[in-house]
């Protein structure tokens, strides 16, 4: 037989176990948004510092439009396109890996209070519910080990 | 017979533990460090980092240090792969100006990080980069220098050599006289025959006018634990691999007369023993001009790390590990201070030049 008084200690008990599992979630939640949130600040910023760094380039470069071998200004313009596309290809897998980390740091937070939850929630549960009380309410039967012979 | 089957087995497999790392009669104040390529990196950031300690550096086909920081926060540099390989490597044009890396420097030294850069002005430092090098940029290099300048003064002195060898100039490699690939490959062992002897140069830069070098090597290769010197023993997460090399000529075995110099050579991706046997720390040409003029070679190994190796694993494994061996000079295996004394890399190779000269344990 439950004792009702004990029980409705337990429910407390749970109850406030769940408040503060659900308190937790939400810390990691807000340091989740938070890590966010300089992600995107640091990849604003570093975009903002790739847009002035090509206008700086293109502003410091050599016209070679006054040269009147027509051969340089054809290779003048390959290079520079050459170069304008592996620069387009670097500065796309900067802010790639930069998205990237970002993005990681908050699954690995989310992740992290996710397992943490999952443990809290088992030992509340544990806390909670007495361990001679089985899924159908009925008391579980004891269980005996049967001594086995060796093979 | 069964065990000699079980020691066939145990020593075929490199599981034999070496013998630790023994002190030899070198002198501290003439320590210093060389490297191609990763090692490059590694040398230059083990001789800003440690200017009070280290005379000389030779940079080969790499080298600006630095180059692959986006950030400095009060727990470490936030570095990307995405800069070494990028800007760092293969877009030069992306490289910040020269201040950039002398402001990083700066505020790398005040926060007691690193040593202070005023030691380098007494220091002398080669740095080369090939032609044809299609691996790391030279204008990288060329920073690198500008670099030096501007933390060192006119008192530094450089030598930087470029665009001046036979044919099409050198690959990506550390240059010897004779042996390895053509002189323009950029292709492994990474080491190239351009009838240039870039092993004395880069000696000779340090330490001053040499002696020839030896027809042949006479001395004996210690080979030696480096776990002790990873933290927790745990080099393979670290990028470190179980074992390091160490040339000692007839001059320098413990008890000789004369105190030797010691010379730190680390060896670029894709380049250690467990990738090129005993070719890189055998066959350079620095053990020569070693057995000639007293000089103990230190050769550490760096390990091709992978995610299942590192301590922990997470949304950020991939970006930790070092599939190719290299030294770290962008902060792999989550290392924020792989630019400063505090960095897993540097305290290892710099703990190992201490109980060679006998200022450590």
């Amino acid at each position: 037989m439950v004792n009702p008084s004990q029980s409705v200690n337990g429910g407390f008990s749970f109850l406030t176990d769940l408040i503060g599992i659900q308190m937790r979630n939400m810390e990691a939640i807000q340091q989740a948004q938070q890590k966010m949130l300089e992600g995107i600040g640091v990849l604003a910023k570093r975009q903002t510092e790739i847009m002035g760094g090509t206008l700086r380039r293109s502003v410091s470069e050599p016209s070679a439009v006054t040269s009147s071998d027509i051969r340089a200004v054809v290779s003048h313009q390959i290079e520079s396109l050459k170069t304008t596309i592996l620069e387009n290809q670097a500065n796309s897998n900067i802010l790639s890996e930069m998205a990237a980390r970002s993005s990681a740091e908050v699954a690995t937070i989310l992740q992290s209070r996710m397992m943490a939850a999952l443990d809290e929630f088992k030992a509340a549960v544990e806390h909670a519910i007495p361990d001679k009380i089985s899924i159908a309410g009925s008391v579980a039967p004891a269980v005996t080990v049967q001594p086995t012979s060796s093979p | 017979m069964a065990l000699l089957l079980v020691a066939a087995v145990w020593f075929g497999s490199g599981a034999w533990a070496a013998d630790p790392l023994g002190h030899f009669p070198v002198d501290p104040a003439q320590v210093s460090v060389s490297g191609i390529s990763s090692g490059a990196f590694m040398a230059n950031q083990l001789h800003i980092a440690h200017s009070a300690g280290i005379m000389g550096a030779g940079m080969i086909a790499g080298g600006l240090y630095g180059c692959a920081a986006d950030s400095v926060s009060e727990d470490g540099v936030f570095a990307l792969a995405s800069l070494a390989v990028g800007p760092c490597m293969s877009v030069p044009t992306l490289l910040q100006p020269v201040d950039f890396y002398a402001q990083l420097t700066a505020d790398l030294a005040a926060k007691g990080w690193i040593d202070p850069p005023s030691n380098l002005t007494r220091s002398r430092v080669y740095m080369f980069t090939g032609q044809a090098d299609k691996v790391v940029s030279s204008k990288a290099i060329e920073l690198g220098a500008s670099l030096y300048r501007t933390l060192g003064g006119s008192e530094l002195q450089i030598k930087f050599r470029d665009q001046d060898l036979p044919g099409a100039g050198a690959g990506h490699s550390w240059v010897t006289k004779n042996f390895g690939n053509a002189c323009d490959a950029n292709a492994k062992p990474f080491i190239n025959h351009c009838g240039y002897d870039q092993a004395g140069e880069v000696l000779q830069t340090i330490y001053g006018p040499l002696q020839p070098p030896a027809v042949q090597s006479a001395g004996r290769i210690v080979v030696f634990d480096q776990m002790e010197f990873a933290p927790g023993k745990a080099g393979a997460a670290n990028g470190l691999l179980d074992k390091g090399y160490l040339y000692v000529p007839k001059a320098c075995e413990p008890g000789a007369a004369q105190r030797c110099r010691l010379h730190v050579v680390l060896h670029g991706c894709l380049q250690s023993a467990e990738v090129l046997g005993d070719e890189f720390y055998t066959k350079i040409g620095v053990n020569e001009w070693a057995d000639t003029n007293r000089i103990v070679v230190l050769y550490p190994q760096a390990h091709a790390t992978t995610v299942s190796e590192l301590s922990s694993q997470n949304f950020l494994s991939l970006f930790n590990t070092n599939l190719a061996g290299c030294w770290n000079w962008w902060g792999y295996a989550g290392d924020k201070q792989f630019l400063t004394k505090q960095g897993v890399q540097v305290v290892a190779i710099w703990s190992m030049v201490q109980r060679l000269t006998g200022q450590g344990n």
